[in-house]
């Protein structure tokens, strides 16, 4: 057996495969069809301070080899959070991260400060690249001032490992990352998802409720691979590299450009297998290549650089 | 909810752009029951890249097989009617929460494609000997499926169509109206179809004040509860206005409390 562990600075993941936020809800629902102890993460849909509502449906629609979704971080708060999901979870032996959003500085803040001394939570992914809602959200992932003193406000809280995960929705994504990792990110994600839009031309109007959407799945990962492969060169951080992954090519890719880890968001819905049977191919690849570890992968597509 | 291959029996042209397929897979067979569907996924590229929803129409659990009732609208149902008999076909199910038991009579209020999910419910009511009236309606005649073949003789039909083509000669809801003008009254309403027919029910309702439960659609991603994609409004107790998944706490939802169709009834 191979060993399929990975460090990414301090967070050690018995293997690369996350959940991304937003695609496994709080793990519940696919408990069913896999061992979720199996997870190298579940990264648990994004959390707020308050409950949140959610945006107008519609809130979905496919679209070429992907989709659109606003859902809006329809989310249960902190409080319930912390009742009612993070035990289950803990006595699952799940390996939690969570995502955390806010419309202001303090709500990640205080997020923050809430959750890094709770057990049973690896890290906090900060996600300033949400682009469903109307405050915050995106705004702090678009210019790298207000990132910085985002993340240096969060970093100072937050005892556990602080993810940074970034908006494709920006000019230069390797001057961003740079921001965060001046600030004090430990980790970067990306990429969150693109922002987007379909018309419906039988009612002439934009067809979800939010009228934009995000989107993700195999359309998008070209663009986040690339991402990816900027980032890995403008910054010295530990990657996670997320967009429509659905098979091991698919993660190679990832690795190749710079990942130490990689996360499946819409492939879950199309798939529910999908991380296990990444799991299980990455294993017989490593064999089969004579390699030791996934981290053998990371940015071979550099060269000797 | 099971991740399995289940493999096509039996395919069926039953009308005008409508086809049933009969699929083997025993776990979902024993395990559904009636207002929960399937998820299935069409294609093993990306195109089209999303699963599809669909009721579950029959089951036969010492068989293994269960039944959907499909209507072609678009890409992905085109490409399941290709579908050959012996084929694997990928399902996600049973998933969502179906009927709740109510008092008897049971009226089964039933438009176009509608008809799927209380085909299974009339099945089951009829097994329990609940005495089930089911009320069918489409535009013409051409759109109907032959529902005899799915309903007991104990069940009794009522057919209307828009065109006057055959049975009632307009809406299945004003059917339904005159018949509750005339005393036949049910205890419980089950309906499942068109938006325009579900609000005609809901504005009805004020009046026949009848307990009554929707099977409702919305587009979907997951189907299992994990996006919080298919949300649909629902006053829960108290007041609370909240936004509930079609694919979980759905898709059958008491009617009084899906407030897009309680708003404009009453409005
Ligand atoms: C819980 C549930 C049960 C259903 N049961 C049945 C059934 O038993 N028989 C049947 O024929 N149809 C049923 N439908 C509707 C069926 O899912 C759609 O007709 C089908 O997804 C259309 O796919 P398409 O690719 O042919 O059409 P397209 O219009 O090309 O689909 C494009 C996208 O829109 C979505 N979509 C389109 N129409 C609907 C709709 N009415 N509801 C939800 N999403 C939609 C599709 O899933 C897809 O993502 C059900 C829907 C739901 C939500
Ligand atoms: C339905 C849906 C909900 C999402 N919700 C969140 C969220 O709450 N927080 C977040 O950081 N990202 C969220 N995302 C983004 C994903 O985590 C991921 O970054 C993106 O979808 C790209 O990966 P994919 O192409 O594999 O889906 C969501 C994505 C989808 C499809
Ligand atoms: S479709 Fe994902 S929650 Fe219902």
């Amino acid at each position: 057996m191979q060993k399929l562990q990975v460090e990414l600075g301090s967070l050690v993941l018995k293997n690369p495969f996350m959940a991304a936020s937003g695609t496994f809800g709080f793990g519940e629902e696919y408990a069913n069809i896999m061992d979720l102890q199996a997870l190298g993460a579940l990264v648990v849909k994004g959390l707020t301070l308050k409950p949140q509502k959610g945006n107008k449906p519609p809130r979905v629609v496919e679209t070429p080899a992907g989709m659109l979704n606003a859902i809006g971080l329809q989310n249960p708060g902190l409080d319930s959070f912390l009742a009612r999901e993070l035990p289950r979870l803990n006595q699952q032996e799940i390996p939690v991260i969570v995502n955390i959003n806010g419309a202001e500085e303090s709500d990640f803040v205080t997020l923050a400060r809430e959750l890094q001394d709770v057990p049973g939570i690896l890290a906090l992914e900060l996600n300033v690249s949400c682009p469903n809602v109307k405050e915050g959200g995106m705004a702090f992932g678009t210019s790298p001032a207000v990132l910085s003193s985002l993340v240096e406000k969060v970093k100072r809280v937050c005892g556990i490992p602080l993810i940074v995960k970034l908006s494709p929705n920006v000019t230069d994504i390797g001057e961003m990352a740079r921001a965060a990792e001046r600030s004090g990110a430990d980790i970067l994600s990306l990429i969150n998802t693109i922002k987007g839009m379909v018309i419906d031309t039988h009612t002439a109007r934009p067809l979800l409720g939010n009228l934009t959407g995000g989107l993700s799945g195999p359309a998008i990962r070209p663009v986040a691979v690339r991402m990816v492969y900027e980032v890995f060169q403008a910054t010295g951080l530990p990657l996670i590299g997320m967009g429509g992954v659905m098979s091991l090519q698919d993660a190679l890719e990832f690795f190749m450009a710079g990942a130490s880890a990689v996360a499946v968001g819409a492939g879950n819905f199309v798939a529910p297998d999908t991380i296990p049977r990444l799991i299980a191919d990455l294993q017989s690849y490593l064999e089969r290549k004579g390699m030791n570890s996934p981290a053998v992968l990371t940015g071979l597509a550099h060269g000797s650089r | 909810m099971f991740l399995t291959t289940a493999r096509v029996r039996k395919k069926e042209t039953v009308a005008r752009n409508c086809f049933t397929l009969s699929l083997k897979e025993e776990k979902i067979a024993s395990h559904c029951t009636p207002g929960q569907f399937v998820h299935v996924r069409l294609s093993m590229g990306y195109d089209p890249f999303l699963r599809r929803p669909f009721s579950v129409a029959a089951a036969d659990p010492a068989e293994g097989v269960f039944r959907l009732l499909i209507q072609t609208v678009g890409e992905g149902t085109r490409l399941l009617q290709g579908i050959q008999e012996d084929q694997p076909l990928d399902c996600l199910g049973p998933l969502g929460s179906g009927f709740v038991p109510g008092e008897a009579p049971y009226f089964l209020v039933a438009g176009g494609i509608g008809a799927a999910p209380l085909l299974f419910l009339a099945q089951t009511l009829s097994k329990q000997n609940q005495p089930v009236r089911f009320y069918y309606g489409t535009a013409s005649e051409a759109e109907r499926v032959p529902l005899h073949a799915w309903l007991p003789a104990t069940v009794e039909q009522i057919d209307a169509t828009e065109d006057g083509s055959k049975g009632f000669s307009g809406r299945v809801t004003a059917a339904l109206d005159r018949d509750i003008l005339q005393g036949i009254r049910p205890g419980q309403i089950m309906a499942c179809g068109p938006e325009a027919m579900l609000r005609e029910l809901a504005r009805l309702n004020a009046t026949w004040k009848i307990p009554m439960q929707f099977s409702l659609e919305e587009r979907m991603a997951c189907a299992t509860g994990a996006c919080q994609g298919c949300a649909v409004e629902i006053a829960e107790e108290a007041g609370m206005i909240n936004y509930l998944r079609v694919c979980r706490e759905g898709p059958v939802f008491e009617a009084h409390k899906v407030v897009e169709f309680h708003a404009k009834a009453s409005s």
